[in-house]
């Protein structure tokens, strides 16, 4: 039983995000705050639940050690794969953190129905972008203790 | 010679009867002329009594319509039953004058003396006519002030991405880059900067004016005093800031949208904080009974806004002052006054310059009412 830096690899991190942008600035957060982490990026539902699956061409992927996850996507969008994973044994344990711009009180509702673990709304700007990125790493990679390795 | 006075006079007792009736009559024979109109159909159609008599109806119809009018005829001639003529279809009188009005028209086939005639009896629809334009006009507007709302909605949801893209990559420009930008560089990229949390404000405001009506509106019995509550705690910086001191009456327990009458009290008392005079602010909200609404107020002793802005402050973009002096967005008013409007209610406010501010706002006590 551990955190995630304690285990002496680097955190494994899926990003779920269409929008270039802001899978930019999440890349250039993460490498700011100087976590030990893999970001790996999909860019819609369909590509998420095939990447938690191994599926082609996600064959090699590690298992993430936690979901960031965009609500509104093309294809396949956040509140489906909430939904996929909820009733998926293999799954259900993966830390899932809604990321999103909308802050409308349906969807918040109904992303901690569908049992997400945190609710983030998108800050405005890279300071606050920033922060919140630190604030992930320091819950998710060193205060909480997260299901063992499999 | 009695029977025929008594036909006589039976004919006479039948032309009264038939121009006492309310409707406008009008019989015609196979070929469309007139035989019979009553004193209604000489009023209505505008015509000197006995004038219309031996004309052809085609006298009554709009010229508009007249070249198709034998047509329809002959078709009802060979197939002649009691209907209203032109069911669905926008039917139209001619007056004597020229101008033309909606009528309706029922006919009937009469047989007299092995003659077919063709008994008309026309109404004047106008009235019902201008009431059904007006609902129309009435439904049309209202739905395209709720396809407004829902444009803002959307355009402003949407337009919250780029404008984070754009604030976000400014702002790491200015910081990554900051060694190889001069001065004027670094007040270049502040002012996207600044220009776009403006923007973000703006959008932000526009979001929450929209959403008072994207979202579906929750009555229930609210505690006025709570509400207040919950606004103060928005406030909990502004007010210390400001050395403001906020009191209250006994306030009573209404029927209304929490989350909406939150808003509203945190606009007025957020502006009367915003907008303070010389002195530290004194702020007083408090609720009367007035018939079957709660009339509330929120007191000033703030700078006090000049008559002749009491209309346009409550209108979307509207501001009193530039940007530099007083941040805004200029949306909190108009927030306010679709709040009070959804809650069957009404908002204005009674100000002298230098002295304060009196913002009333009624809600109203009767469900039925609301919104």
């Amino acid at each position: 039983m551990s955190n995630l830096l304690a285990r002496g690899r680097p955190v494994e991190v899926l990003l779920v995000e269409d929008n270039p942008d802001d899978v930019e600035l999440m890349r250039i957060g993460f490498r700011r705050a100087k976590f030990a982490v893999n970001l790996h990026h999909v860019g819609n539902g369909e590509e998420c639940m095939a990447f938690l699956r191994r599926e082609a061409p996600y064959t090699d992927v590690p298992r993430p050690d936690l979901v960031l996850l965009d609500l509104n996507m093309p294809r396949m969008d956040g509140r489906e794969v909430l939904a996929e994973i909820v009733k998926d044994e293999a799954l259900i344990q993966i830390p899932i953190v809604v990321l999103t711009s909308s802050d409308a009180d349906s969807d918040v509702l109904t992303s901690y129905r569908l049992s997400c673990s945190s609710y983030i709304v998108k800050p405005v700007d890279f300071e606050q972008f920033s922060r919140v990125v630190h604030s992930i790493g320091d819950y998710w990679f060193t205060l909480v203790v997260l299901p063992p390795d499999a | 010679m009695e029977g025929l006075a008594t036909a006589a006079r039976t004919v006479g007792q039948l032309t009264a009867i038939i121009d006492s009736v309310p409707a406008a009559i009008v019989m015609a024979d196979a070929q469309g002329r007139i035989v019979l109109a009553n004193r209604q159909a000489e009023t209505l159609f505008g015509y000197p009594h006995a004038e219309l008599t031996g004309q052809s109806v085609d006298l009554l119809v709009p010229e508009r319509l007249r070249a198709a009018h034998p047509g329809h005829r002959a078709a009802y001639t060979r197939e002649p039953n009691a209907r209203p003529m032109g069911a669905g279809r926008a039917l139209y009188g001619l007056r004597k004058d020229g101008s033309e009005f909606p009528i309706e028209i029922g006919l009937n086939p009469v047989d007299m003396d092995g003659e077919r005639y063709f008994l008309s009896a026309v109404l004047d629809i106008s009235e019902r006519e201008q009431t059904r334009q007006l609902r129309q006009a009435v439904e049309s507007l209202e739905r395209s002030n709720l396809e407004l709302r829902r444009f803002a909605y959307v355009a402003s949801h949407d337009l919250q991405t780029p404008m984070r893209t754009i604030a976000s990559f400014a702002q790491l420009l200015a910081a990554t880059y900051e060694d190889q930008l001069d001065a004027q560089g670094q007040s270049w990229i502040n002012r996207i900067v600044v220009s776009i949390r403006r923007l973000q404000a703006l959008v932000r405001d526009l979001l929450d004016y929209s959403r008072i009506d994207s979202q579906v509106s929750r009555f229930n019995k609210v505690a006025m005093r709570e509400v207040a509550d919950a606004a103060l705690l928005l406030l909990e910086d502004a007010i210390p800031d400001a050395g403001a001191e906020i009191t209250f009456s006994e306030l009573p327990v209404v029927w209304a949208d929490r989350f909406q009458l939150v808003q509203l009290l945190y606009n007025l008392i957020g502006n009367a904080i915003k907008y303070r005079g010389e002195h530290a602010p004194r702020i007083h909200v408090a609720a009367e009974r007035q018939g079957e609404a709660w009339m509330f107020s929120v007191r000033d002793n703030g700078m006090g806004i000049a008559q002749r802005h009491h209309e346009r402050i409550f209108e979307m973009f509207q501001r009193l002052h530039d940007l530099a002096s007083y941040s805004g967005t200029g949306i909190g008013l108009a927030v306010c006054r679709r709040v009070v409007e959804l809650h069957g209610g009404k908002i204005w406010l009674t100000s002298e310059l230098g002295v304060g501010t009196t913002f009333y706002f009624s809600i109203s006590d009767d469900r039925a009412g609301v919104k």
